[in-house]
């Protein structure tokens, strides 16, 4: 972000400026208008300046692009003409500035010795910073201000009384606690840069001052620092500390080592101006030579064209690039040789260069055409299934929900999940939002099961609802530590067929509606699988929950949730219902080629039967004693199960029907009733069922 | 014989009067066809001068009755319909309506769009690590871009939450070779306090093309053709430099804003545009990160999906896309 002064940019303009039309070349070239604060004669603008163009961060750089899109090549040159020459004699000033550290690309330094810095800013830098969202604190130090919004060069400037011996330049070798300007203290990372004298820190390199140098209005004396410093240890440094500010901003996007000399001269002839004193005529400069020369680079022409997907002409190409302040030269019609201006720190490849081409010839200007490529397509069958199974879950009356990957940080001991559980979850993120987003969910069903609540709490009690997402578990030999799934979770509660239309009672949702789901999914995939008691997982009620085998490997699980998991829940106790849930994972799934296998042109036959089945023997234990009993038998299924009055205890009475066909011939009475013996004895024998009377 | 006719017609003309069911019209009926056939057996009894006028007030007579059995009828028809015992305007709650989130029906629009142009769906893990999130999408732990997507950490600094789904891309390019054509939806997830317009994460859906002569001019039409697609023909698709580590030029997409069709709302701030996307020739730093050559070509685009359904079915606030409030997705 930057914020400058309409009124500001006009007076170092060298033409007339137009402030709508300012707005819209920014506009148009991505420098979007963030806010505007009107003044009445002046507007203050913040524009949002993204990473790559931190020249856009000061009055120059704005006036500049204003500039390019008008097709000036020039702005004024700020720098004053003033007898002061810079050397590498770093004994020239009241103190020995010692640079040793290969962060320091460039190190200015000048002394003004006698200043008054007890008069007033003038109001022309008073407001040209106010508006800019500047403090004024006192003259020297609002010039300091001052030349970073005009230029872009942050500037530092010591009390030359108040250091003691030399001043030194280096990285902290190890984590060293500095106090601000602000008296807050923080810790320097290794490597940080700091500035200090004999005695004492005096700076943060680029970043922030310390209050033993502090120029205040009694300063008489003063160093001028106008440097560079490298942008990755200013990034880091400023990140590690949590400290930015406009000169750290600045440098860790990246400034120029052209303004440090510029930045340096503007200072003494303004303070020299306003404040007296008299400046040293010997400058210190240290310079580790970077980014001296232009840089120049070559891009051709059909380079350009093949990126945009346009078909400009040298003449136009390079007219862009002018208008842009880049010099070109070609001489063969096909490459440029481009060399680019020093403000621009962005420009390292001939894309960068490409992209200014592409904005100054507008990108509305590029005509879509459209894609002449052969990819091969390939499905995505996690996607595909995915869909599917939302497609099916809409058709049975279910509502989708998204709930966010990460769960509260006791989610677990709310769910009863034991520790020793596949499903039981420990990731964590190291700075969540809060406790509450803190873990990294090892299934939905914490997500589910507070949607329902929530539900229930604004009156919404019978409920069907389903997500797919990622479950996330630890994976010691995976990639980093983690792995993930893609499952489907379902919950159901409440009342599924109300009363009324036929129905005599309410009919509610149980935990044989979750196996009932389970089946109805995995039966258009032509999956088999296996449902296994157990009580392993803790969620469920005792009994009530079982694990999903597919091929001997476990999928996920179902069950009814325990009551007392709900009350874990704020308004958990809304919850009356049984709460059925079901939990898979479905990559891998597939849908195999299937065919129908039964087709007879004679009439079936059903049959139901009422057993008496002591409990803890399940139907896919005994169900293969009645298929086994005869091949006329091509069908049996479970129609309901009851207990309660006339039922003995610990028993179920279950209804089960059974399809008689032979595909060649219609069946006789006798004979379904001679299979019917084989199957009632098998299962007294083997099971102890007998049909309830 | 006139009189016996008058009364004939006023025997009928009761019992028809008294006719408010079809079995009672059925009656009248047969009483009328059984007067008739009385009537023109008499008639032939009569001498000739006389059948003239006897046989015309016969036929009158037998016209303006079938005239008001007709009518009656009728009125019998209708009434018969309108006290109905069946009420067609009743549904029974046998079938319940099932829907899909906002997002995701958003999501799969564009997903269709996509795969009928020919691309692929590629997708990639949510637990990310600084080499595919970052570091090879040409953003350097230094990098000041990083500070646009502020990242949930597991492990500091290797191992995060995805902050874009660029990284699905990354890896796909380490394991495929171009040409290709894909787009990686998903969540991802960035530090943001959950408020009415925060989340701390959302829906993304990228793309990627990477194959020869690929160029601006074909990311344009691909992003504005799957807003068309989408939303419809009249929408207007702008795109302005931008920037973004990992594409090279860059471009942001503004779309006409959905909720005034590009007038100039509080939605889009009077600009009647709507940022939605953001896109570019992939960086040659991102290529060469993943071995290939620095001269290849392709366009990445990133779709923020998250606005896009809240305009769409004019949900107010972002965070009630992850509410799951039931009675509001139940009138999608």
């Amino acid at each position: 972000m930057f914020k400058f002064s309409y009124n500001w940019l006009s007076a170092e303009s060298e033409i007339k400026t137009d402030y709508e039309e300012l707005l819209r070349w920014l506009d148009v070239q991505g420098f979007e208008i963030a806010s505007i604060e009107d003044y009445g004669d002046d507007k203050a603008v913040e524009i949002e300046v993204k990473a790559n163009r931190p020249d856009m961060l000061s009055v120059a750089g704005v006036l500049r692009e204003y500039y390019a899109g008008k097709g000036r090549r020039q702005i004024k040159d700020f720098t004053p003409s003033l007898p002061i020459t810079f050397g590498d004699d770093n004994s020239v000033l009241s103190h020995k500035i010692v640079v040793s550290s290969k962060d320091v690309h460039r190190y200015s330094a000048v002394e003004i010795r006698g200043v008054d810095n007890t008069g007033e800013t003038p109001e022309y830098i008073k407001d040209r910073l106010t508006k800019s969202g500047v403090a004024c604190i006192n003259p020297i130090v609002d010039i300091s201000n001052y030349v970073l919004l005009q230029i872009g060069q942050p500037i530092h400037i010591f009390d030359a009384d108040k250091v003691k011996g030399d001043i030194r330049i280096e990285n902290v070798p190890a984590p060293t606690k500095f106090t601000t300007l602000a008296s807050t203290e923080i810790e320097l990372p290794t490597g940080a840069l700091l500035i200090s004298d004999d005695e004492n820190p005096l700076c943060v390199a680029g970043i922030i001052g310390g209050h033993a140098p502090e120029v205040t209005a009694e300063t008489k004396n003063i160093i001028i620092e106008s440097a560079n410093f490298d942008h990755i240890i200013e990034r880091v440094t400023s990140k590690k500390t949590h400290v930015q500010t406009a000169a750290s901003y600045r440098f860790e996007r990246g400034v120029s080592p052209a303004t440090a000399i510029p930045g340096a001269l503007i200072c003494v002839k303004m303070i020299t101006e306003l404040c007296g004193g008299e400046y040293n005529k010997t400058g210190y400069l240290y310079t580790d030579n970077t980014k001296n020369d232009p840089q120049t680079m070559v891009v051709t022409k059909k380079r350009i064209n093949s990126l945009l997907g346009s078909d400009l002409e040298i003449p136009q190409i390079c007219k862009y690039l002018n208008d842009c302040f880049f010099e070109t030269e070609c001489d063969d019609g096909e490459n440029i040789k481009v060399t680019i201006p020093d403000f621009r720190l962005d420009i390292d490849y001939d894309v960068d260069v490409i992209e200014e081409v592409g904005r100054m010839y507008g990108y509305h200007n590029i005509e879509p055409q459209p894609i002449k490529l052969y990819a091969p397509f390939a499905e995505n069958p996690v996607n595909k299934n995915a869909n599917k199974l939302r497609d099916m879950m809409v058709g049975f009356g279910f509502i989708e929900v998204l709930t966010y990957g990460f769960i509260p940080g006791n989610s677990m001991q709310m769910l009863h999940v034991k520790d020793n559980s596949e499903y039981y979850g420990d990731i964590k993120i190291l700075n969540p939002l809060n406790n509450f987003y803190e873990l990294m969910r090892p299934s939905l069903a914490y997500g589910l099961i507070s949607t329902a609540i929530a539900n229930m709490s604004v009156g919404k009690n019978d409920l069907r609802i389903f997500e797919v997402g990622k479950r996330f578990f630890r994976q010691k030999d995976y990639e980093d530590g983690y792995n993930e799934k893609n499952v489907f979770a379902a919950l159901m509660t409440g009342v599924k067929l109300g009363r009324g239309f036929g129905i005599a009672k309410d009919a509610k949702f149980s935990v044989y509606d979750a196996v009932s789901l389970l089946d109805a999914l995995l039966h258009e995939y032509n999956i088999k699988y296996e449902i296994k008691p157990t009580d392993e997982l803790g969620m469920f009620e005792a009994g009530a929950g079982g694990d999903i085998y597919v091929g001997g490997k476990r999928i996920g699980y179902l069950g009814k949730i325990d009551p007392k998991v709900l009350l874990e829940f704020e308004n958990g106790k809304l919850a009356r219902d049984d709460v059925a849930y079901l939990e898979f994972c479905f990559e891998g799934f597939d849908e195999t080629k299937r065919s129908i296998e039964f087709d007879s042109a004679y009439p079936s036959v059903t049959r139901e039967y009422n057993f008496l089945v002591k409990n803890g023997i399940h139907f896919t234990d005994y169900s293969p004693c009645i298929r086994d009993a005869s091949d006329i038998i091509v069908n049996v299924s479970p129609r309901d199960v009851y207990t309660g009055a006339g039922v003995p205890n610990g028993h179920t009475s279950v209804l089960i029907r059974v399809e008689y066909n032979d595909p060649t011939r219609t069946l006789g009475f006798e004979e379904i009733a001679s299979v019917e013996k084989i199957f009632l004895s098998s299962l007294s024998e083997k099971f102890g069922i007998s049909l309830k009377l | 014989m006139a009189q016996f006719i008058d009364d004939k017609k006023k025997e009928l003309s009761e019992k028809l009067e008294q006719s408010d069911a079809p079995d009672k019209l059925q009656m009248v009926e047969s009483s009328f066809r059984k007067v008739m056939k009385e009537l023109f057996a008499e008639m032939k009894t009569l001498p000739n001068e006389e059948k003239k006028d006897v046989g015309a007030a016969i036929n009158n007579f037998k016209k303006e009755f079938e005239e008001r059995i007709a009518a009656v009828r009728k009125k019998i028809t209708e009434m018969a319909k309108s006290s109905s015992a069946v009420d067609l305007t009743v549904p029974s709650p046998e079938f319940i309506r099932g829907k899909i989130h906002p997002l995701i029906r958003v999501g799969r629009m564009f997903e269709d769009v996509y795969k009928e142009m020919g691309f692929s769906i590629a997708y990639g893990p949510e637990i990310e690590n600084d080499r595919h999130n970052y570091e090879m999408l040409n953003m350097p732990y230094y990098h000041p871009a990083r500070d646009m997507q502020d990242t949930f950490y597991l492990e500091y600094p290797k191992v995060l939450l995805r902050s874009h789904t660029s990284c699905v891309q990354v890896r796909y390019m380490l394991e495929h070779k171009p040409p290709f054509m894909i787009i990686s939806p998903g969540v991802v997830y960035r530090v943001d306090e959950i408020d009415p317009q925060h989340t701390p994460c959302f829906y993304q859906v990228e793309g990627l093309v990477v194959g020869e002569g690929i160029n601006l001019a074909n990311l344009k039409w691909a992003v504005t053709e799957s807003v068309k697609r989408v939303f419809g023909p009249e929408y207007k698709v702008k795109f302005s430099p931008c920037y973004y580590p990992y594409t090279e030029p860059s471009a942001a997409v503004d779309m006409g804003c959905i909720m005034c069709g590009g007038k100039g709302c509080r939605t889009c701030k009077g600009t009647g545009w709507m940022r939605v996307a953001g896109a570019g020739m992939v960086h040659p730093n991102v290529f060469e990160a993943v071995g290939y050559s620095r001269d290849t070509v392709g366009f990445a685009f990133g779709w923020g999906l998250n606005r896009l359904p809240m305009l769409y079915f004019k949900i107010n606030e972002m965070r009630k896309l992850f509410e799951n409030e039931i009675s509001l997705w139940e009138q999608l």
